[in-house]
């Protein structure tokens, strides 16, 4: 259900990007003040929900600890899943958001009917998927900056080089395009095949793949079957970024589609789910270290609570106290 | 038969997946055997939360506040600026579903509420209904829903049907942690008085007389006379256990299941001969007679509120440190918010064994170490002599508890003093151990009777485990260093696979130990009769 | 042949599998649809501890009714199964019936000669029978280990009683 209306709505989207891009009054809208205005919402909605997380303290340090903590000196601790000081924090951090750690702890135990022993396989497809998309679309990103430098960073250049290193086709075919695109088409068809995955989706879910599916497919057509004129989108492009916008009309069709669903994608970022991105860097249970007993943490609202204290606690059961023998603060009550 | 069994002709065609309603458009079905009581009026009214009243989960109706949903989104609102995690929980989960098979409730009875994800999802609708405006223009399409008193009571249900045992948090890439949501989620239903008496009474219990089971100071006493009389039956050798001593070097606070349940006992009857031969000058005090906390499981303020004795006990006694038994929720607290809440501890000092020398730098805050990481301590040293063969009865397997686990990582202490006090010891398989250790499924306050059914579905995965070991090396004891464990774990492997005890790692120590004037031992602290086995001449 | 006469139904793998798969998935009726297919695909016997029993039991109870017939061991697996059955909340009816459905199972998909047909008969109405009393059985050892926990939770208290009623 959400899969299909999620569908239709970036279908929507798609169509009036591709058509808006041949009329020249809506050419003009799409090519400068919708960029300017999706670009304008992503920079203050990420700062306003960065904002709004960071203003929220932690009050207590609960880090889930994945391994041995520090204790004795004799016992071998897991520094980066238990991690004691904020170096090993940090690794743990980058383990986490480079190479998505826990993800990767998905073991599947299979019994070997004729073995002794316990056959433990990786099931890590769910790991690699995301792992392979995310990191397909960094370099794709970076990749675009050569649309937004003159000259062309030599990083990008590097970067170009290694991506089309087998020289396929011509243009030279860069295969992070084509690895993006079959990871978020894995991602879809996991959420659509298993069962339980599928239930807790929502169209948010679908909405953001179709999206990102669109882009990336919008953009590899650009390249490889339209080959629209590139000058022409530089022109657009470095034009956005000195303030001074330009329109070119050799420009497909096509590339307005594209420029319009990225700017759909900026817009719709911070409202989404996909503000997954800066919060992973926020999260109590992966960004502390598991020192609790060694340094305090405090607890910026900390406020008194009602206790028992020993003293009243002396008092109601004074009688017993005596009887039993057991040693009283005070000898005789307030109520003799 | 009911009628949704289709003929055979139609099984050829039958299909795992057909169409499913929308989670939110379940209405939530109080089964019996799954939820716990509602919390009783006189504890409700002790403790001082809201709305005491005469109630049931299967009443039709709750008896709410009238301004229910106000004090309910007064109370998200409260949290989200109090609670970073809560904050950036709600925001950031993109149902990739890696958590859905991790929860031990969701593989036992296969109700897909039990999905850590939706579990939370739960509570992330009605966030986004009332404090995201995509929520609040989109609605459905934004996964938003009304907050009505069903969402209420289905609440009640599956936060109450979670052990916050953290497992599905391991797995989550981004650490979500439903333990978190769950706290979170209570709290509010507490607000409008909707929670479990096994939570509450024995958090008012405490809050009064210093312990869960309401244990006054002469029963304390009591208690630990019988002990030290039955250790002396046992081993010949009478200890000393010193009450409320002032000036005593050690604080020692435990499970108050140490000294009324089994198989919790005999581990105390292994703390009491451990620390009578090493000579620990220590106390126990009947004030602060629990090392649990149910107030953990109701909230930040009563895990606070109950936690509180510690500390001002150890003020009062003048002790110079604290150690604490065996015990998994009290370790959380311990560990994780002791400090914080109830600290500085400046009155004490760094804990230092006073038979090893070795200093415990990793407490030097909270000043609190757990039993397992001394007792390793003094092996490693060896400064206490073991007789490793009057375990010789028992072929041994180590259960992690949630907590010590994934809220303290204390994972090889235990298995090196296992390793040292019994010969037989074998790990169940790597993806129910350690950090990935399956719940008993009685956690957090869960651990009652008319929930039993729930529990035994709950425990199901770590059953499981166990049986695998049993049947493949004969183990028949289960050690764990936690008292739900032990109060819950028994009945677990009664239903589904007997033939597996369980004992906490100090009664295993107790038997191992070889304490000076001892009378030859012929049996283990339970009164079984040792088996002792041949010891293999290159052993 | 010595071996395969004994075999009260020959069936092929692929159709002994086929007859598995439809069996379980009447198992699994009561169950969620959105959790089905995790029981039955997931593998990891720990991971989907349910799933598993439900694979080995009932293949187990299969071949055996199909083949030899050894009670002993049908009782062992039916045990395990019936176990996690009585912990569904469902009517006892619910919870052993789709045992008594293999027979239909079989005679739509096996031409059987009448003979083989009364074994059969009598064995799944046999099968029936031991599963009710499991199931019982089951039920009773759970109050049965809910008693034993209320005690344990009183172990000191009660021991303390007697020995000042010994005093």
């Amino acid at each position: 259900m959400h899969a299909w209306t999620a569908l239709i709505t970036i279908i929507i989207l798609a169509v009036a990007g591709y058509v808006g891009g041949q009329l020249s009054a809506t050419r003009v809208l799409i090519g400068t003040i919708v960029p300017y205005v999706a670009i304008g919402i992503f920079l203050v909605g990420i700062a306003w929900r960065v904002i709004a997380w960071a203003r929220s303290p932690v009050p207590f340090r609960i880090p889930t600890t994945c391994g041995q903590q520090k204790s004795l000196p004799w016992i071998k601790r897991a520094r980066f899943d238990s991690p004691f000081t904020p170096g090993e924090t940090i690794v743990r951090m980058l383990l986490e958001v480079l190479l998505f750690r826990s993800l990767f702890r998905n073991t599947r135990a299979e019994l070997r009917r004729e073995g002794p022993r316990l056959l433990y396989e990786e099931e890590k497809w769910l790991w690699l998927g995301a792992l392979v998309f995310h990191w397909s679309m960094l370099v794709v990103l970076l990749r675009h900056l050569r649309f937004f430098r003159e000259p062309t960073p030599a990083i990008v250049l590097l970067l170009q080089r290694i991506d089309g290193f087998f020289q396929i086709g011509a243009p030279v075919v860069y295969w992070t395009g084509v690895t993006m695109l079959a990871a978020l088409g894995y991602l879809l068809w996991r959420r659509l095949k298993i069962p339980q995955v599928r239930y807790v989706s929502l169209f948010t879910d679908y909405f953001a793949l179709y999206l990102l599916m669109a882009i990336a497919g919008s953009g590899i057509w650009l390249r490889y079957f339209t080959k629209t004129d590139i000058v022409g989108v530089k022109q657009l492009t470095l034009g956005l970024m000195t303030f001074t916008p330009v329109v070119p009309t050799t420009v497909a069709p096509l590339f307005f589609m594209h420029l319009f669903l990225v700017s759909v994608l900026l817009a719709y970022f911070p409202f989404s789910k996909l503000v997954h991105m800066p919060g992973i860097f926020l999260s109590p249970t992966r960004n502390l270290p598991n020192n609790s007993r060694a340094v305090r943490h405090i607890n910026p609202w900390n406020y008194p609570v009602k206790v028992h204290t020993y003293e009243e606690w002396e008092e109601e059961f004074r009688d017993k106290l005596i009887a039993a023998g057991l040693p009283l603060d005070k000898e005789s009550g307030n109520h003799v | 038969m009911s009628e949704q069994v289709p003929k055979p002709e139609e099984l050829v065609q039958i299909d795992y997946q057909p169409p499913a309603k929308p989670w939110m458009d379940v209405p939530v079905e109080f089964r019996r055997g799954t939820f716990c009581y509602a919390g009783a009026k006189k504890n409700v009214e002790y403790l001082g939360f809201p709305n005491p009243r005469d109630w049931q989960p299967m009443d039709e109706d709750w008896k709410l506040p009238p301004n229910w949903r106000e004090i309910i989104l007064e109370g998200m609102r409260d949290r989200l600026q109090k609670f970073r995690s809560f904050r950036l929980f709600m925001d950031i989960c993109v149902r990739c579903g890696a958590c859905a098979d991790k929860c031990h409730f969701y593989l036992g009875s296969g109700d897909p509420k039990n999905m850590p994800v939706l579990r939370a999802e739960l509570i992330r609708s009605i966030y986004r209904r009332y404090f995201t405006w995509t929520g609040r223009l989109f609605g459905r399409l934004a996964g938003a829903r009304d907050l009505t008193e069903d969402v209420i009571k289905e609440w009640f249900y599956y936060f109450y049907q979670c052990t916050e045992c953290r497992r599905c948090s391991v797995f989550c890439p981004y650490g979500i942690d439903t333990a978190e949501i769950t706290m979170i989620g209570r709290e509010l239903l507490n607000l409008v008085g909707c929670n479990i008496n096994w939570a509450l009474e024995p958090a008012a219990n405490c809050f009064r007389t210093g312990n869960h089971l309401g244990i006054q100071p002469h029963g304390f006493k009591d208690s630990i006379e019988f002990a030290i009389d039955e250790l002396e039956d046992l081993t010949g050798v009478r200890v000393e256990v010193p009450i409320a001593k002032k000036g005593a070097e050690v604080l020692f606070i435990m499970p108050s299941a140490d000294y009324f349940a089994s198989p919790h006992y005999y581990t105390l009857l292994g703390y009491l001969l451990l620390f009578h031969q090493i000579g620990l000058d220590y106390t126990v005090s009947p004030y602060a007679s629990e090392g649990g906390n149910f107030g953990l499981f109701i909230s930040h303020e009563m895990m606070k509120r109950l936690n509180d004795k510690i500390y001002r006990e150890a003020k009062r006694l003048k002790v110079k440190w604290l150690l604490g038994g065996e015990c998994g929720h009290m370790w959380r607290v311990l560990h994780q918010y002791m400090d914080t809440m109830n600290g500085p501890a400046d009155f004490l000092e760094v804990p230092k064994s006073p038979i090893t020398g070795t200093v415990f730098e990793h407490a030097k805050s909270t000043k609190m170490i757990h039993i397992c990481e001394f007792t390793a301590d003094l092996i490693r040293h060896g400064k206490i002599k073991l007789d490793p063969s009057r375990n010789d009865h028992w072929v041994v397997t180590y259960h992690d508890s949630c907590n010590t686990s994934r809220a303290m990582g204390l994972l090889e202490e235990p298995r090196y003093i296992l390793r040292n006090v019994c010969r037989n010891f074998y790990e169940m398989p790597e993806n129910t151990i350690r950090e990935q250790t399956f719940c008993c499924g009685s956690g957090s306050g869960l651990g009652t009777d008319e929930n039993l059914e729930a529990r035994l579905r709950g425990g199901l995965p770590r059953a499981n485990a166990v049986k695998y070991v049993r049947d493949r090396y004969g183990v028949n004891l289960l050690a764990c260093i936690c008292a739900i464990d032990k109060a819950t774990l028994p009945t677990l492997l009664e239903y589904w696979c007997p033939g597996v005890e369980v004992a906490g790692v100090h009664e295993l120590v107790g038997n191992a130990l070889v304490v000076d004037g001892e009378k030859e031992r012929t049996t283990d602290l339970r009164g079984q009769p040792l088996r002792r086995k041949e010891v293999t001449a290159n052993a | 042949m010595a071996s395969q006469g004994e075999q009260l139904v020959a069936l092929p793998q692929d159709l002994r599998e086929q007859l598995l798969r439809q069996w379980l998935a009447l198992a699994l009726v009561h169950y969620p649809p959105q959790t089905r297919r995790f029981l039955v695909e997931a593998t990891d016997p720990f991971r989907n501890p349910a799933g598993r029993i439900y694979r080995e039991t009932l293949g187990v109870v299969l071949e055996e009714l199909l083949g030899l017939c050894n009670w002993q061991r049908i009782r062992g697996a039916l045990e395990e199964l019936i176990r996690l059955r009585a912990l569904l909340g469902l009517k006892p009816s619910e919870a052993v019936g789709f045992l008594a459905e293999l027979r239909r199972l079989i005679g739509c998909r096996v031409p059987l000669e009448s003979a083989q047909s009364s074994t059969l008969d009598g064995r799944v109405e046999r099968l029936l029978l031991e599963a009710f009393d499991l199931y019982l059985e089951c039920r009773e050892r759970m109050y049965q280990a809910r008693l034993n926990e209320i005690r344990r939770a009183r172990f000191l208290e009660e021991r303390l009683a007697r020995r000042q009623e010994a005093t």
